[in-house]
């Protein structure tokens, strides 16, 4: 049981244009420990994918000014020259995009891909080939599949092998901004999965970024609801979801379709019969 | 099969024996489906890959199968005469919002158009009934002047459902109309259908990955996996007792929320 | 970064007055120019081969003519031409593309083989050619030239017909039953159409430019016809002494050529609708 939190933001602000600009995104405080699934949610706009962003330092490339504190494991992110930056991307924290096929270069085998950002961090080159396949088993694929070209691999699979990449670098924070809301049930089931066997392996927390409340519910810890930018409520997720406190996060849980034991199907009729 | 409801019901848009290869492979596999006419709707569920969308294709005539036929009210749709009776009869709202209307045309233009092209009002008439229709759907005749990037997904996708319901059609093919969205407007979107489909006495067929949109708009569902429909009854009874392990696999994985304590939230579709 | 505002409308503002001018000058030489485009300094010797001054701006030539004032009845030759050749060009790749790139199977394999016979025409031999054949002129150096620019309009238009009907909207368009002419003219060709109205602004540019090099060599419009490349080409043999006679036209030729160039660029920037504000929900 480590004290410490993995990562701790404290009012961070975050805001485009110029000078004096109401923040877009303005967090007080929002924490994730170790092997702890932080799930964030709230409406579009609400900030959910740029808390992710922020956090992995890309925000500064849309020109966003950051202010506040970002710490990941002690050191203080905001205002890291972008060198470091890059250097802990990738070994300490990753981001699983929303679109899989973002995460690889289109004209290369995925492995390649895989095999320039494991020797990147310092791998020799069959180490490097060793950790890929490894990483490749644990999320279920063969390992040929390294020499497929991304166009060759379904949206599911692509995931997965971004989760194997991850896995492989080790990194000790995962942001995945809506990593399924591409994906069909049956094949976000599986990359859901596939993170809690990283956890559980590997001690690795993720800040999970998704509109679908129902699936954060049964996948994290805990989850922060947000609402124009500031964080409405943080709790752990069976109370959230069970007894919400905030208005914005009634409407969220109001649109969820079928809640269990509630048997929907109301939802047709001509009002004729 | 397990069909309940008012009386005989009619299939009005049936697919018989549907066959389409691409390239040697089946993508749809003797696929026989039938909807009928009447408020309790079609779900049609598989996951990414089983020939939804192929099928979706099929049955608005978009694509010709390699065989079998598509029929509306018993008449081979090929043969409807002219084409364009059928194109009043079915139309289709697809999944992605921001290609499915033209980027350089003012959305009120795009409705208007589908007016004129059918003679559906007198000339010169076509933005009042572009108002009446953007009001059908929940947008304002201000809506009518801006481009496409100009609205967000949600507002999007109803545009695309009023150009949809221009032609007054009998059938709607609903290809993932809410996939792309949040869940939020996604409840929105499937209520206004729920309205709009129990005004217009619309026969839906709601395709979708998601069990839990169809379970919410309609009362039988069929299940495709790989081309081939591997299930299909009262979608109650398929829930309970799914037959096939593809069922049994779209059912589970399906994220739900832990009951609440207040149930005031459970039917966002009251019934008209 | 190109936003519809600041900078990118001056640079519209400022071409789109630039080509006005030309067309002006175009128009109205007859008025413009000084001398008639002819006149020539007759036996006066005193009146020929003059460097430029306050009654001759440009200097006169051989003949005795007014550089300035051909120079501006120029602009009704070689820029005409070559706004000939890419409108005509246009209209006939633009159609044969849409077709092919729309309806894709039989007919583009069709349309686009006959393309490839014309692209693969020389457009000097057929220059020559028609030279011969007709007399050498400015109309045959337009059908020369236009017979071998269309087919690059045809394919241009065709790869983007082609990536535009395969869009959800198109496919929407047949859904709803809006008919072949419809689709093509109101959706595809509008889609279809920024790449080739840049292609085709900077193209008179350098059509300008061939035209220019072609009557240079003596295929376009003959002697006494006002031509800036014809002009260049007849002061060859003065131009280590008497500068002035083939710099102008010259000057003429790259001014226009990069005016239409620039043309093209702010085009692409203004064309976009993307770059209408975003009013946001």
């Amino acid at each position: 049981m480590t004290a410490a939190p993995l990562l701790e933001l404290r009012d961070v602000r975050v805001s485009f244009g110029p000078e004096p600009a109401e923040p877009v995104l303005h967090i007080g405080e929002l924490m994730l420990r170790r092997a702890e699934f932080l799930g964030v949610t709230g409406q579009s706009g609400a900030g959910k994918t740029t808390t992710g962003l922020t956090v992995l330092g890309l925000t500064r490339h849309a020109g966003a000014r950051v202010t506040g504190s970002i710490r990941l494991a002690g050191e203080e992110l905001v205002g890291m020259p972008e060198r470091r930056l890059r250097r802990l991307r990738g070994s300490v924290m990753a981001l699983i995009p929303q679109n899989p096929a973002a995460a690889f270069s289109p004209v290369l085998p995925v492995g390649t891909t895989v095999l320039r950002a494991l020797r990147l961090h310092g791998c020799t080159r069959a180490e490097a080939r060793h950790r890929a396949a490894a990483g490749m088993e644990r999320v279920g694929l063969p390992a040929e599949y390294l020499t497929r070209f991304p166009h060759q691999l379904s949206g599911g699979q692509l995931q997965r092998t971004a989760i194997a990449l991850a896995s492989a670098l080790g990194v000790r924070l995962l942001v995945a901004d809506e990593p399924t809301s591409s994906l069909d049930v049956t094949a976000q089931a599986r990359i859901c999965a596939l993170l809690a066997e990283l956890r559980a392996a590997h001690g690795t927390a993720v800040l999970f970024v998704s509109h679908d409340l129902a699936l954060l519910a049964g996948l994290c810890d805990r989850i922060a609801v947000l609402h124009r930018g500031r964080v409405a409520e943080d709790r752990p997720a069976a109370e959230l979801v069970t007894a919400p406190r905030a208005d914005c996060t009634r409407a969220l849980l109001a649109a969820v379709p079928g809640r269990a034991g509630e048997g929907g199907g109301e939802g047709y009729g001509y009002g004729d019969g | 099969m397990g069909k309940t409801g008012t009386g005989p019901e009619r299939p009005v848009l049936e697919a018989r024996d549907l066959t389409v290869t691409y390239g040697g492979a089946a993508v749809l596999d003797r696929v026989s489906l039938a909807l009928p006419v009447g408020p309790y709707g079609l779900g049609l569920i598989g996951e990414s890959g089983s020939g939804k969308t192929t099928l979706a294709r099929c049955l608005l005539g978009l694509v010709a199968p390699t065989h079998g036929t598509v029929l509306l009210d018993g008449v081979d749709i090929a043969r409807i005469r002219p084409p364009r009776a059928f194109r009043r009869a079915v139309q289709i709202v697809v999944q992605d919002t921001e290609g499915a209307l033209d980027p350089r045309m003012r959305v009120g233009a795009a409705i208007a158009e589908v007016l004129r092209a059918h003679r559906l009002v007198p000339r010169g008439t076509e933005h009042a009934r572009v108002a009446e229709l953007l009001a059908d759907v929940g947008l304002s005749a201000e809506h009518a002047a801006r481009f496409p990037h100009q609205l967000s997904g949600g507002q999007r996708q109803r545009v695309a459902i009023a150009r949809a319901l221009a032609v007054r059609p009998r059938c709607l093919v609903l290809d993932e109309p809410t996939s792309a969205l949040d869940t939020t407007v996604q409840a929105r979107i499937l209520r206004l259908l729920g309205a709009l489909r129990a005004e217009h006495r619309l026969s839906c067929l709601l395709i979708s990955h998601d069990l839990l949109v169809v379970e919410r708009f309609c009362r039988h569902v069929a299940v495709l996996q790989h081309g081939r429909i591997v299930e299909e009854g009262l979608l109650a009874d398929v829930l309970r007792t799914p037959r096939h392990p593809a069922t049994r696999r779209l059912r589970d994985a399906v994220p739900r929320l832990p009951a609440a304590p207040r149930s005031s939230h459970a039917s966002p579709d009251p019934p008209r | 970064m190109t936003r519809g505002t600041g900078s990118g409308r001056t640079a519209l503002v400022l071409v789109t007055a630039g080509v006005a001018l030309v067309v002006l000058v175009a128009l109205l030489a007859p008025v413009l120019a000084p001398y008639p485009a002819d006149a020539t300094g007759g036996t006066e010797t005193a009146r020929i081969l003059r460097p430029p001054s306050a009654a001759h701006w440009f200097g006169t030539d051989e003949l005795g003519r007014d550089v300035f004032s051909r120079v501006l009845y120029g602009a009704r030759v070689g820029p005409v031409v070559a706004v000939a050749v890419v409108t005509v060009s246009l209209l006939v790749g633009t159609a044969t593309g849409l077709v092919a790139g729309y309806f894709g199977g039989w007919i583009d394999e069709a349309l686009m083989r006959l393309t490839d016979v014309f692209l693969a025409v020389p457009a000097l031999l057929l220059a020559l050619v028609l030279a011969t054949v007709l007399t050498p002129g400015p109309v045959g150096l337009t059908v020369a030239l236009t017979v071998t620019w269309w087919p690059w309009y045809a394919r241009l238009v065709r790869g983007e017909a082609a990536s535009v009907a395969g869009r959800p909207y198109t496919e929407a368009c047949r859904a709803l039953g809006l008919g072949h002419r419809r689709t093509l003219l109101r959706h595809v060709l509008p889609n279809a159409s920024t790449p080739l109205l840049v292609q085709a602004s900077t193209d008179v540019g350098g059509v300008l430019l061939v035209t220019s090099a072609l009557s240079f060599l003596g295929l376009g419009p003959q002697p006494p016809t006002p031509d800036w490349g014809l002009m260049v080409e007849q002061s060859q043999n003065y131009f280590t002494t008497q500068w002035w006679i083939g710099t102008f036209p010259g000057l003429a030729i790259m001014l226009v050529a990069a005016l239409f160039f620039l043309l093209g660029d702010v085009l692409r920037d203004r064309l976009d609708p993307r770059h209408t504000p975003g009013i946001r929900p």
